[in-house]
């Protein structure tokens, strides 16, 4: 039946979705800190 | 080997049942992590919410037949021009080259399917959730958002009880649009067949792998941007109140570095698509394969260097708008070289002209049409007298409808009879076609005129002297909203039946893994890796 | 076949739309030149631009149609199998570069100048508010709201059963409209009391976002006298269309009579008072945070 990915494809694909999720994330967080240090306090 | 098939086996999710096909009725579409399932979800959504968007386009319209208020409250008549937006660029367009993707990704490189097949159906019911939202959000207290699909502050913390479900069903959407692209990422470089190195993989493939790092990039931004509304509107943050010491231009500059990626977010694949129905129904390879890679990397790069042509009147210094208005002038470079590459690939072709083509040529004219508006609008100096008028409606409809919408059509009236294995009815289509390519133009292009005269826009009641171009572009919406009804038939009709489609199912006999395989695909296909040359 | 009825569709919609402005009360399909070096200036900006497009267009639409009309399979034509061309490639990088060169050269000198508001003759401040215009001439002591006409408001309400085609200037119209000096350089300060607005004069062919918690500057020097009307450019609520501009330029004596008159009429009316500014209808902004705001101001 289907070969599906083999183990080292799924250690990539869990490793680059993991690293592009945190990018996503990180990018949120900084413009939002971006624009908390730019207002006056 | 027999490890091998263990991975297979485990890969497997139990609710696939690959053994009796796959699940029955709603649960089959509920759980399915089957990427031509998902695909096809994608498709028949985007299709719904281009009618639901369309048919607030018609209440615009019809509202602007002739001067005066003959049938809404203009805080309504604002909600409509709001939600047709959100509906179209969100709803539509995006879901739509999602599906697309979703279908012939895996069949265009040779992979069983998409990387990560649940979070792939996790994606896609993400997106009704939150057009149930931004729905929903029509009916609260107040009214839906009426403040442009942009959302500036201070005018959109002026919305009512819509407010909190707009923001998560965008929040929502754009969650949807990360994790879809990061399955494309990971899925295009991890799961091609082996010979598939990534300059033979087709131009669709190309574009979309192009178009999910910006959506990786520049999503989360729009997340950032519309979270600090939020807490603008409850938590009493001043990030753009000028009263608190905030600034309501620091929105616009977050919108925009989102906002500018997101209209080449919307458009590459569409590229990608018609440089595969290009060479297909020329019987000649595409021209100029690598530039058009790096042209389609051109702009995504340069995508993120313009955004703030979309404020040259916000009262930028003016060094700003000359940086702005030659980046964005830069852009007409590589944009030119695909234009030209694909005429070329029609130079010394041997044209025949099936839906898909006609589709994909009337792109061509009409989106060239939206560029040379576009180059017009990036002059600064002249800008001023076009920001905010219909002349950029008419710009930004040019290359969105005739643009990326008739390049969608163009891919589903090149890949349909492979999902459904059925020739579709090609008399409809081509009806469909001139009726749309035709009304289309009647309804833009005057809109052009009516911002060179100075109408602005989003407004619902306008003064004499522009009654009868708006007339012309009434009568062009109202013919194109309902030639739309005939693309909707046609696909219904060819699901049902028709006649059988072979494996490469256009004489034309395109190139690409998908056309090696029978038509309608197999639920499972390339579950061995092809070999490819 | 196809040929034909793409040529009939071509001509039908062309012959349509060009045949607009031949009508009688057909609008206009094109910028207009304005009153100012400026506009001028702007005017011929757009149309070397447009001009420009129209000779690619050609070329490239000529290319794109004869390849349509001659290369065709079911006329028996057999495909070449090129597939690339460097030299073509860069041909048709470096000319494109060259020509947006040329473009950006005239731009960058008329943004250069739109730029300067330096030595100006006099100083308005305009404020938007929902829904209506505040002009003030700075140190005259003259200041007022310029709002959209009786005859209009009322013509534009739902059922109102007016023919808005028998209304002068249909949403163009104002109750009192900014007055200004010919032939001198008049410097504008925009901003806003409430939520985004943007000022725009076509004829003057100057446009500025109002926002508040910023002054914004423009200028213009109109040479001729007339009345020129302008509105709102920027989504500010529910009667953003409503809010129209109207600038009567008059000869520099009818000016210093007009603004005389306005002076004298302050004295009279109330000596001393400030100007104080009005909401539009509190029921209109929902939220405590513009009304913040608009007291800042």
């Amino acid at each position: 039946m289907s070969q599906g990915p083999t183990a080292e494809q799924r250690r990539r694909i869990r490793r680059t979705t993991v690293l592009l999720a945190l990018t996503a994330l990180g990018i949120y967080v900084a413009f939002i800190a971006s624009s908390v240090l730019k207002a006056p306090h | 080997m027999s490890s091998t098939h263990q991975h297979g086996h485990a890969a497997h999710d139990h609710a696939d049942h690959d053994d009796h096909g796959p699940a029955k009725g709603v649960m089959r579409w509920l759980t399915t992590t089957n990427h031509k399932d998902i695909g096809t979800m994608y498709l028949v959504f985007s299709l719904v919410m281009f009618l639901v968007g369309g048919a607030m386009a018609l209440l615009i319209r019809a509202e602007l037949f002739m001067p005066g208020m003959q049938l809404v409250d203009p805080g309504f008549f604002n909600t409509m021009t709001t939600v047709h937006a959100l509906i179209m660029v969100f709803g539509a367009v995006m879901p739509a080259t999602v599906g697309l993707a979703n279908w012939m990704i895996p069949l265009q490189i040779g992979a069983p399917d998409m990387a990560l097949p649940r979070m792939n159906n996790f994606s896609f019911w993400l997106l009704v959730s939150a057009f149930s939202l931004l729905i929903l959000s029509l009916f609260m207290p107040g009214g839906g958002p009426a403040s442009g699909w942009t959302l500036y502050p201070p005018l959109v913390l002026q919305t009512g009880d819509a407010f909190p479900l707009a923001i998560f069903a965008i929040h929502l959407a754009g969650a949807s649009s990360i994790m879809g692209s990061i399955n494309i990422i990971v899925t295009i470089m991890n799961l091609r067949a082996p010979g598939m190195s990534l300059l033979k993989m087709p131009l669709f493939v190309w574009t979309w792998l192009i178009t999910a790092y910006l959506l990786i990039a520049v999503m989360p931004v729009f997340a950032g941007a519309v979270t600090m509304l939020l807490t603008d509107h409850f938590f009493h943050t001043t990030f753009f109140a000028a009263s608190g010491g905030g600034d309501p231009v620091l929105y616009q500059h977050i919108f925009w570095f989102f906002g500018h990626p997101e209209v080449y977010i919307m458009i590459l694949p569409a590229f990608g698509i018609v440089s595969e129905i290009i060479p297909t129904f020329s019987r000649k390879p595409l021209f100029g394969y690598d530039s058009m890679v790096y042209a389609t990397a051109s702009i995504a790069f340069l995508s993120f260097i313009v955004w703030a042509h979309h404020m040259f009147t916000v009262g930028m210094p003016l060094a700003g708008e000359m940086f702005f208005m030659l980046s964005t002038m830069l852009i007409a470079v590589p944009t030119g070289v695909k234009v030209f590459n694909w005429t070329a690939t029609m130079w010394k072709g041997s044209l025949s002209f099936e839906p898909p083509m006609l589709f994909a040529l009337a792109f061509l004219f009409l989106f060239t049409i939206g560029g040379f508006s576009g180059l017009m609008m990036a002059i600064a100096p002249v800008d001023f007298q076009y920001h905010d008028t219909y002349f950029i409606v008419a710009h930004f409809h040019y290359v969105l409808v005739p643009g990326a919408v008739f390049a969608i059509m163009a891919g589903v009236y090149y890949w349909l009879p492979k999902w459904t294995g059925h020739m579709y009815d090609m008399k409809l289509a081509n009806r469909h076609f001139w009726l749309s390519a035709i009304f289309v133009n009647v309804l833009f292009f005057p809109q052009h005129f009516l911002g060179l005269a100075g109408m602005p826009r989003r407004i619902p009641d306008y003064s004499t002297q522009f009654a009868d171009w708006n007339m012309i572009s009434s009568i062009g919406g109202f013919g194109f909203g309902l030639s739309q009804l005939l693309f909707v038939y046609v696909i219904w009709k060819c699901a049902k039946g028709g006649a059988r489609a072979t494996a490469e199912v256009w004489d034309a006999r395109p190139k690409g893994l998908e056309w090696t395989v029978p038509s309608p695909a197999p639920y499972h296909t390339f579950e061995q890796a092809p070999v490819v040359k | 076949m196809k040929m034909v009825k793409r040529a009939l569709a071509a001509g039908t919609v062309l012959t349509v739309l060009a045949s607009g402005p031949a009508l009688a009360g057909w609008s206009d399909v094109n910028l207009r030149h304005g009153v100012t070096e400026l506009s001028r200036e702007i005017y011929g900006l757009h149309m070397l631009i447009l001009w420009v497009c129209v000779a690619i267009a050609v070329a490239v639409f000529g290319v794109m149609l004869y390849s349509i009309a001659t290369f065709r399979k079911s006329q028996g034509a057999v495909p070449a199998t090129f597939d690339h061309s460097t030299t073509a490639e860069i041909v048709w990088t470096i000319i494109p570069v060259i020509i947006l060169v040329a473009m950006a050269i005239p731009a960058a000198r008329t943004l250069v100048k739109i730029d300067d508001t330096a030595g100006s003759d006099l100083t308005i401040k305009v404020t938007g508010y929902q829904w209506k215009w505040q002009y003030e001439y700075v140190d005259q002591g003259v200041s007022f709201f310029s709002a959209l006409s009786t005859a209009s408001n009322e013509a534009r309400q739902l059922d109102s059963g007016v023919d808005v085609r028998t209304v002068d200037n249909y949403l163009l119209d104002v109750d009192n409209p900014l007055v200004v000096p010919v032939g001198k350089k008049i410097r504008m300060l925009v901003t806003s009391a409430d939520v985004i607005h943007a000022w725009w004069v076509p004829d003057f062919a100057i446009k500025k976002d109002a926002i508040p918690g910023y002054i914004n500057e423009l200028w213009f020097n109109a040479d001729k006298p007339g009345t020129y009307r302008g509105q709102c450019v920027e989504l500010c609520g529910r009667d953003h269309g409503f809010m129209p501009i109207v600038v009567v330029v008059k000869p520099q004596a009818e000016y210093d009579a007009w603004l005389a008159a306005q002076q004298g009429a302050r004295q009279a009316a109330a000596p001393g008072a400030a100007q104080t500014a009005e909401f539009a209808s509190p029921a209109d902004i929902h939220d405590q945070a513009t009304l913040r705001v608009a007291h800042a101001e």
